[in-house]
């Protein structure tokens, strides 16, 4: 790498040199401000707070509060909503399951829409938890699901196999986890610390059910669709950048009541319950139906099921 | 090198932090002094890294609704990318074999070249997966101690430290070997010979793991395979050659640099090997796939032939087999080492073959259909494109550097007492 | 899609039952609340009226209650649930009475003239022969009937129409339509008791709320019991990625 300078003598070439340099180096300098003014601009709006904020399992109880409140002033600042968050916590004695009735199940995708309003899903790219498939009676291979029908239902060959998060007892997406963002709560409910998670995507690379949605922008809902009872681990409105997932409705079923998406369904194909209960309802079905589970070979445990009537 | 005696001597005396800070300063003037060649690729790759690094500011800002990745197909061009940069990153290490363990005089005096070209790939790697965060300002997390580590359970973490622990040792040998030759000593092998042989266990950790990373995910059958590890290696270890061949020959044309005709002769004869092995390993991946059948043959039926009317990527993977298949007939020809045309074809056809098979042929039908079989397309978005662009032009530079730096302190051209051969 | 017959029992609106179930049932909810709280005073004097009784009974009445709650040992002598009673705590939508049928008539007001079954029943004498609606000429004129191999008698009562009629002969209040229904539909019946079939909301802990549930004629017309078909709300909306995109098209 030899300089090429020979025509001119030293000290003009290095001071002509020098200037060049200067020059290129103020440029440079210009350019790369403007290159990354976008970003500083974004890092104006990240509060210190929002930066420094422990994982929700290290965080005192004053400490949760004050993110509690300082998120809650946000959804007022941003969305014009008055909302309140809460940290539900999980009840001792209770193991959660979900079963579904797949014979009396009409496709309908009532429980999609509930779960849109209820946990204040991002309008504009209509996101929902959970996604119906239709389905070739005879046939349980998912590669002859559809879930773009548009035509009235339940057609006469096809049967409708709603998916969301199965809540696995061995969950892919928790283990691949590189920063513990997502974790699997004692009565069973995977969760994610929005403020926590990085945005890596490999949850939604390892979960082999196609339960979990990543915020692509900043979801956007009118101020008076807002659902204002929301859980810190649930539905409270979402940042940018992150990974979330059906809950089970934590927020409302931590508090005795059913998911949304079981209150929406209108042929009661929906059974919910306490699995550790012996006269609940999910558990009579899990002993007088033939359930099954979603890609049970995986070893994944879903605390999800289905089953058809006799 | 050239160091005389005399010299060494006055060396010995100095002190060491004096000394390491003019190494370091003699780096900096090295890097910024160049040819009006040198300064117009080094203005070029700025403004595409800038252009790069806008674009990413832009998709922070903005999300990455800017990406055309989706729920579907979570993953796109900058993890395809950055699975194709730790191959070359690993593939480094077959000019390090040779050199190391194989005492191959003439490949040891260029080895800095491979090495080098790792620690380039690896600050891609690094930026490709920063890129790809949804919240890079929370990468902080990431760091043991600091954040939460989920390690053991998370190939990710293993990726985190086998990624940085490449680097460093790279780090280590190159910056120790060149402060060495700097200051006219011989290097003590006690203090590098030991990380060398560490770093070729770990070059073939690092894209070992990657390989892990998707391997390891029972949902994706299409990279559920144990033979994707192997794949990946064999397939590193031929597009690592044939950028280094490629460096070499640039090197060896705009650099006093001596790059003779056996490093390149036996790199060739490692491709010649791994090239054949890979597409062993193609075939292998191939029948498994078809001759079986059933549900899960639909990524790479996707992949090889389209599903459903749907077949994006087709000409894509059958660019890179049909580009893979020439690069082997042109490497297997016996001129190839007299006909340079022929072996820099053949280099460039392998390394296109290779970056599309690792990036486009394995993470994009990797989602494709989805885990409930839905089948979502996906073709990058020009920001994507940018980005990618930008960290590409960004590891040119650091691999423009690095060369820089080193190859006048390796020829004696800079030392301690020389600033530089010519210009002093 | 079928559509809705002309005639219709009044107090089953198909159209919303069907596609506002959650939302019928959520205000019922509402309604039965509201109405609770004025039941709450008699409730109150009742229980106080209990908790004397309780007190003047002495603890040795108290005792066999208890006994009873460790009944580990008496095997397999489990008392068999007979009734289709449901825990406390779970209410089902009840219709309100006997059904009134619309004459297709309006009033000055503009709205439907209904009658009850027993305006014109009371005197018109019952055909035992008749085999279905179509043979009707009088009234009942469009009903549009399909359920099995049943006719107007299995289930209305030529001796009061006002009621309905078990398979034994017995009458049966419109209110408790479900024992009807559960004479053929068993295992449906038994689904429904148990929480695996039929709409609802509310709470899955009784203990924390009250849970609300449809009855079988709720999303059932019992002249018609077949669910009706309708168009599914809510499409996902096509992904946002590269153009041809045919994510939003039927792939079949």
């Amino acid at each position: 790498m030899s300089d090429t300078n020979s025509d001119s003598t030293p000290d003009q070439g290095t001071s002509r040199r020098t200037a060049m340099k200067a020059m290129g180096l103020t440029l440079g300098a210009a350019a790369f401000a403007k290159a990354i003014a976008p970003l500083t601009q974004w890092t104006a709006d990240l509060s210190l707070d929002e930066f420094l904020q422990k994982h929700y399992k290290e965080l005192s109880n004053d400490e949760l509060a004050n993110v509690i409140e300082r998120l809650e002033a946000e959804t007022k600042e941003e969305y014009g909503a008055e909302v309140e968050i809460n940290d539900y916590r999980p009840e001792p004695g209770v193991q959660f399951g979900y079963a579904l009735n797949l014979s009396i199940c009409i496709g309908c995708r009532k429980c999609a829409e509930a779960c849109h309003k209820e946990n204040n899903h991002d309008r504009a790219s209509q996101e929902s938890y959970i996604r119906v498939l239709e389905m070739d009676k005879g046939s349980t291979n998912l590669e002859n699901g559809n879930a773009n029908y548009k035509h009235p239902v339940p057609k006469s060959d096809k049967y409708y196999m709603p998916v969301q998060c199965q809540q696995c007892d061995y969950p892919p997406c928790v283990d691949v986890c590189p920063v513990e963002a997502t974790w699997k709560e004692n009565d069973g409910i995977v969760v994610v610390d929005y403020n926590w998670c990085i945005g890596c995507r490999y949850c939604e690379a390892a979960c082999p059910y196609h339960a979990r949605r990543f915020n692509w922008t900043k979801p956007q809902v009118p101020k008076d669709q807002i659902n204002p009872n929301q859980g810190y681990l649930s539905n409270r409105i979402r940042p940018q950048g992150a990974m979330e997932k059906c809950t089970f409705c934590l927020h409302r079923t931590r508090q005795g009541q059913m998911p949304a998406c079981l209150e929406a369904c209108p042929t009661g194909a929906r059974v919910f319950g306490n699995l550790l209960d012996p006269n609940s309802t999910i558990r009579w079905v899990l002993e007088n139906k033939r359930v099954f589970v979603l890609k049970e070979d995986l070893g994944t445990k879903p605390r999800f099921y289905y089953f058809f009537d006799e | 090198m050239n160091g005389d005696s005399q010299s060494t001597r006055t060396l010995q005396t100095t002190h060491f932090s004096g000394n390491y800070f003019r190494f370091l300063w003699r780096s900096f003037l090295l890097a910024t002094e160049g040819s009006w060649l040198f300064y117009t690729w080094m203005t070029l790759l700025t403004a595409v890294a800038l252009v790069g690094l806008n674009a990413w500011a832009v998709q922070v800002k903005e999300g990455m609704v800017l990406t055309n990745m989706t729920d579907h197909v979570s993953w796109g061009l900058y993890i395809a990318n950055f699975t194709f940069m730790v191959g070359l990153a690993a593939g480094a290490v077959m000019m390090v074999i040779p050199a190391y363990i194989y005492h191959d005089r003439r490949m040891h005096d260029v080895v800095i070249v491979g090495e080098l070209l790792a620690i380039a790939a690896i600050v891609m790697c690094l930026m490709f997966v920063v890129v790809d965060l949804g919240r890079p300002d929370r990468f902080w997390h990431l760091i043991p101690g600091i954040g939460r580590f989920n390690f053991p359970l998370s190939m990710l973490t293993w990726d985190v430290i086998v990624l940085n622990g490449y680097l460093l040792l790279n780090l280590h040998i190159c910056g120790y070997l060149l402060y060495m030759r700097f200051l006219g000593r011989q290097p003590n092998p006690k203090w590098y010979i030991p990380f060398v042989f560490i770093s070729i266990i770990w070059a073939i950790s690092i894209h070992t793991v990657t390989a892990f990373l998707y391997c390891g995910l029972g949902g994706r059958p299409f990279w559920n395979t144990a033979l994707l590890a192997p794949r990946f290696l064999t397939s590193a270890f031929v597009s690592g050659p044939a950028f280094i061949i490629l460096a070499l020959q640039i090197i060896r044309r705009t650099t006093s640099f001596h790059v003779g005709d056996g490093p390149i002769q036996t790199l060739v004869n490692i491709m010649r090997v791994t090239i054949l092995i890979n597409l062993l390993m193609i075939i292998s991946e191939i029948f498994t796939e078809f001759y079986t059948g059933g549900t899960h043959t639909s990524s790479a039926t996707y992949l090889y032939f389209g599903l459903h009317g749907h077949d994006a990527l087709v000409p894509w993977i059958w660019s890179s087999i049909v580009a893979t298949v020439l690069a082997t007939l042109f490497l297997l020809c016996p001129k190839v080492t007299q006909n340079l045309w022929m072996l820099d074809i053949g280099c460039v056809l392998a390394l296109v073959g290779i970056w599309i098979e690792k990036g486009m042929g394995l993470i994009i039908p990797g989602f494709i259909p989805s885990t409930l079989h839905e089948l979502v397309e996906y073709a990058p978005s020009l920001l994507e494109w940018k980005i990618t662009a930008g960290i590409w032009a960004a590891g040119l530079m650091v691999y423009t550097i690095s060369l820089k730096i080193a190859i006048p302190i390796f020829t004696g051209e800079t030392n301690l007492l020389r600033q530089n051969s010519k210009s002093a | 899609m079928r559509s809705l017959p002309p005639y219709r029992i009044s107090g089953f609106d198909e159209q919303k039952t069907l596609t506002e179930t959650g939302d019928t049932l959520k205000r019922w909810r509402q309604n039965t609340i509201g109405r609770r709280i004025g039941w709450l005073g008699l409730g109150l004097l009742l229980i106080g009226g209990l908790f004397t009784l309780v007190i003047w009974s002495g603890p040795n009445r108290a005792a066999p209650s208890e006994k009873n709650s460790s009944r580990a040992g008496h095997g397999p002598s489990e008392p068999i649930q007979t009734s289709d009673r449901l825990p406390k705590g779970v209410n089902i939508r009840q219709p309100d009475g006997p059904p009134r049928v619309a004459t297709g008539k309006t009033n000055s007001l503009g709205e439907p003239v209904t009658v009850q079954c027993a305006t014109c029943h009371a005197t018109t004498e019952s055909n035992h022969d008749l085999q279905g609606v179509k043979e009707l000429d009088e009234f009942h004129q469009g009903l549009e009937y399909q359920h099995g191999a049943l006719h107007c008698l299995s289930c209305h009562n030529p001796e009061d129409y006002n009621t309905l009629r078990l398979a034994n002969g017995r009458s049966l209040p419109f209110s408790k339509v479900k024992t009807l229904c559960a004479q053929c539909h068993g295992t449906q019946a038994r689904d429904y008791r148990n929480g695996s079939h039929g709409g609802m909301v509310g709470a899955w802990d009784l203990s924390q709320g009250g849970r609300y549930r449809n009855n079988c004629i709720d999303c059932h017309d019992p002249h018609h019991p077949e669910y009706p078909k309708l168009m599914p709300v809510f499409e996902p909306k096509p992904p946002r990625t590269a153009p041809s995109q045919p994510a939003n098209k039927e792939k079949h």
